[in-house]
């Protein structure tokens, strides 16, 4: 190839390569966002933090040679509690210092897994077999977090929730004066 | 010779037949399923309580948020000892798009004696200050809509959390924290004419 050639072709690719975007040197990050305020009438009484270990092997296409295993451990924080809005006063009944009071039922209100607490405890892959990235790691932990929200029954956080709200709402009352407290949820 | 090709015809025509029945009786898997990717399926781990905690946080407000992140490395050739050349067409790219709740309200567990005064019919409450009680940006509040060269869980932790403050600033200039208050004395003045108050006072 001619040295003239030669030196066109690198000037070429050179411009090419420098020329793509403008961006800064160093790690930068763009946003851009939405936002929507909701009122809400909650009253948060309960919080469990539990822990979950995440196990995948990705062995299940046929046409991959090796395999690719992943463990993942994730920590999340589950809150419950009830819904004040729904106490109107039809559901409250006073007769002097005694008060009675129906509650709605308690609820999960959130599943809390913030980003730095699912970590990557280890993975392999076999030599043919490209490594876990962050898009399958979230997907994993989508899973978890689904499984987190199906065990919310066996967890006992509702019923928690509730007896937090009867001995909160039951200790705020009796401050404000009444003197038998009774709290039931419909 | 014809009768040879139209035996050949017959019996190729029969193949087909038997495995398009087959696949219509799932009996066969479909020709472009073969090379589907098998998705990756978690084993079912136990779920450990670690902590139980009481709360009574009265959550009044959230502000729902969706952002749009696009983190670039940048990639960089060592020319001399100390000077490197950056080549963006090597740059290492992630664009995630994030949803997100961050919760406000007031932790009534603070609330004091001092805080709650009776007289009678009457009654006057001082709340707490209003904060930011939970900031939720759940894995399924991610999306990764491109993802180009190596990120490593720690990079990708640290776009997140870029994220997740992102949406507390943008929260705090919508003026969250003053509408969080305001609703909690709007929910408790109505509490407390609920269980029997004539005259309420909620600052």
């Amino acid at each position: 190839m001619p040295l003239k050639t030669t030196i066109l072709f690198f000037m070429a690719s050179t411009l090419l390569l420098f020329s793509c975007n403008n961006k800064e040197q160093q790690m930068q990050d763009q946003m851009q966002q939405v936002m929507a305020l909701q009122q809400m009438n909650d009253l948060a009484t309960a919080q469990y933090v539990v822990t979950k270990i995440i196990k995948a092997n990705d062995n299940q296409a046929w046409y991959k040679v090796g395999d690719r295993k992943i463990l993942m451990s994730c920590k999340a924080t589950l809150t419950a509690g009830i819904d004040l809005s729904a106490i109107t006063p039809k559901n409250v009944q006073i007769d002097d210092k005694d008060i009675n009071l129906q509650l709605p039922h308690a609820k999960l209100l959130s599943v809390n897994i913030k980003p730095e607490d699912v970590e990557e405890v280890y993975e392999t892959e076999a030599p043919f077999r490209d490594p876990f990235t962050s898009g399958e790691r979230n997907a994993l932990a989508i899973q978890a977090e689904s499984q987190i929200r199906n065990s919310v029954d066996s967890l006992g956080i509702l019923e928690t929730g509730e007896k937090n709200a009867t001995l909160f709402i039951s200790n705020f009352l009796t401050r404000l004066g009444y003197q038998k407290v009774m709290i039931h949820f419909d | 010779m014809i009768k040879v090709f139209t035996r050949c015809l017959l019996l190729v025509a029969g193949v087909l037949v038997i495995i398009f029945v087959c696949q219509r009786m799932r009996l066969l898997p479909s020709f472009k399923d073969i090379f589907k990717p098998a998705p990756i399926i978690i084993d079912s781990t136990p779920i450990l309580v670690k902590e139980i905690n009481n709360l009574s946080q009265l959550i009044t407000i959230t502000a729902y948020s969706e952002i749009v992140v696009d983190s670039v490395k940048p990639f960089k050739v060592p020319v001399f000892p100390g000077v490197t050349i950056p080549i963006h067409s090597f740059d290492d790219e992630l664009v995630l798009i994030g949803k997100g709740k961050v919760l406000a309200g007031v932790d009534l567990g603070k609330l004091q004696e001092k805080d709650i005064y009776t007289n009678d019919d009457s009654v006057s409450l001082t709340l707490p200050k209003a904060e930011i009680l939970q900031v939720i940006t759940n894995p399924s509040d991610f999306e990764t809509f491109n993802e180009k060269g190596n990120w490593n869980d720690n990079e990708v932790i640290a776009v997140k959390v870029k994220l997740r403050d992102k949406m507390i600033a943008d929260a705090m200039k919508q003026n969250i924290l003053p509408k969080a208050s305001a609703i909690a004395n709007m929910m408790m003045e109505n509490f407390l004419r609920s269980v029997g108050f004539k005259k309420v006072t909620v600052q």
